[in-house]
């Protein structure tokens, strides 16, 4: 029996987890940057 | 009698009497019991003879979103009353105050039983009244009151009260469901594959560790 | 408090290092299974993320400890850090193991007991944080969490072993028992050595964006002060 060619599964699953992992640490950067954003603009001396 | 072994009964027997003079819990799980078999009977378009492990899984999920209700209305009415913080301000030993609850919840859940199960035999000519099924009923609402009280006492405090506590309680209670079902199940038909006690080993686990768990963790929840 | 430390730059640098040596072993080095062919290099993914799902679990539940013992601020910003991380990482998990059923047994789920486990401890993390998020009394809701963190880590063994013990009764008769297909795995060194590469690198993967994630943590619940500080002196 030969060895059955699933190798678009396994692309498929790899993209799927690094495309996940990547999204997430992306989110973590756009959160942080939002976050420091907000936190120059809360420490602004009030006019 | 020790001093926690009174407070406890003194809860148990203080949400009990509130409860009999409403019956505002009781009534309301039991006819939303019935109404969930009645919509499994119709969602599913069961036949009149149930299948053994068909009937230990409708049977258990009844008990399990029926007991939610319970839980959270218990909880709910203590909060809003400011029963809790009452009781808080006495000096007594916090975990006395969970058990309490935990067995007024307990009996509640067992009335719902002995009513429903009778009814449930009836609808579905399946034979629930053994020994065997009464031990799975008492183990498995031991094991889900226990978490259950732990669970509701926190979601009550939230805003999404009413959609928390399923939410926090469902995924936590699954090996009990689970064991629940299969060792009811088996024993409504008992054979050589469908054993029992691998399942009552599991609810017996799930208890005891759960018991000490709740019993450790429940100061923290109603700290002040 | 703004610049990143440089040990967590050093610890990127390592993260990133051993995630791209993962996968040029995982492509060009391990060999393809026999019987499923090249999906079951998945596995390589799939395992180290379900470990990491599961160790967020534990980190979560320790901190949780910790935090009803001590009530380090910190220590309530690390557990929600694990929990979120665990989150996504079982997530992976779950859908790394789904990409794999679909052309080993032609379905794209199956009710193995550690895929059906995975997907209930996402289930219970997204608990965790729907817990959080109704709950504003920040003290409150730090102990809330610590609480079920622990109740959830210690439910996650028991969900297992009751799915198990359910999948031994009860043999999947449509689709196959995941351990099975691994016979190459013992024997194949190369596989072996892949898969403990895997497994460490994502640890590491794990440490650094943990790291970052409490810095975020912190920076929210900072923010979340200067605007209350705000609201006070209007």
């Amino acid at each position: 029996m030969s060895t059955p060619d699933t190798f678009f599964y396994f692309y498929l699953g790899f993209s799927v987890v690094l495309g996940a992992m990547i999204l997430y640490v992306i989110s973590l950067f756009l959160r942080w940057r939002h976050l420091k954003q907000e936190e120059r603009h809360l420490s602004e001396p009030k006019d | 009698m020790s001093s926690f072994t009174r407070t406890l009964f003194a809860i148990t027997w203080k949400d009990l009497a509130a409860e009999w003079r409403s019956r505002e819990i009781l009534s309301a799980t039991l006819v939303f019991s019935i109404l969930v078999i009645f919509i499994y009977n119709f969602a599913l378009d069961l036949e009149v003879t149930l299948q053994s492990d068909l009937a230990a899984g409708i049977l258990w999920i009844t008990f399990v979103f029926t007991g939610t209700l319970g839980l959270n209305r218990s909880m709910a009415m203590e909060k809003d009353r400011g029963g809790l913080d009452g009781l808080l301000l006495a000096p007594v030993d916090r975990s006395a105050i969970f058990f309490g609850k935990m067995v007024a919840n307990l009996v509640i859940m067992w009335v719902v039983a002995v009513i429903v199960v009778p009814i449930f035999s009836l609808l579905y000519s399946i034979d629930l009244i053994q020994p065997g099924v009464g031990l799975v009923i008492l183990l498995g609402s031991v094991g889900y009151t226990e978490v259950g009280t732990l669970l509701a006492a926190m979601a009550v405090q939230a805003r999404t009260r009413d959609m928390l506590l399923p939410i926090l309680l469902f995924p936590v209670a699954l090996p009990l469901l689970v064991a629940a079902v299969k060792a009811t199940a088996a024993f409504l038909a008992p054979s050589v594959v469908n054993s029992v006690a691998p399942w009552l080993d599991l609810l017996i686990a799930y208890d005891v560790i759960f018991l000490v768990v709740a019993w450790l963790v429940f100061d923290f929840v109603v700290e002040e | 408090m703004n610049k990143t430390p440089r040990l967590l730059l050093a610890l990127d640098v390592l993260a990133a290092a051993g995630m791209l040596t993962t996968i040029g072993l995982v492509f060009l080095y391990a060999p393809i299974e026999r019987v499923m062919g090249a999906v079951q290099k998945v596995f390589y993914f799939h395992v180290a993320s379900a470990w990491i799902g599961m160790v967020g679990f534990l980190v979560a539940a320790a901190v949780g400890v910790l935090y009803l013992l001590r009530r380090k601020p910190i220590l309530d910003v690390a557990g929600h850090a694990a929990v979120e991380i665990g989150l996504v990482f079982s997530v992976i998990a779950v859908l790394a193991g789904m990409t794999w059923a679909r052309p080993v047994w032609n379905t794209w789920w199956t009710w193995d007991p550690r895929l059906t486990t995975a997907a209930i401890m996402v289930l219970v993390y997204a608990a965790y944080l729907i817990l959080r998020s109704g709950i504003d009394d920040p003290e409150q809701r730090a102990r809330f969490a610590a609480v079920y963190a622990i109740v959830g880590a210690v439910s996650v063994p028991l969900t297992f072993f009751s799915i198990r013990l359910f999948r031994t009764i009860h043999p999947v008769l449509f689709g196959g028992d995941t351990s099975s297909s691994l016979s190459d795995f013992s024997t194949d060194p190369r596989m072996v050595l892949t898969f403990f590469v895997s497994l460490a690198a994502f640890s590491l993967l794990f440490v650094a964006i943990f790291w970052h994630r409490i810095r975020l943590g912190q920076l929210a619940d900072r923010v979340e002060e200067l605007k209350l500080n705000r609201e006070e002196q209007q």
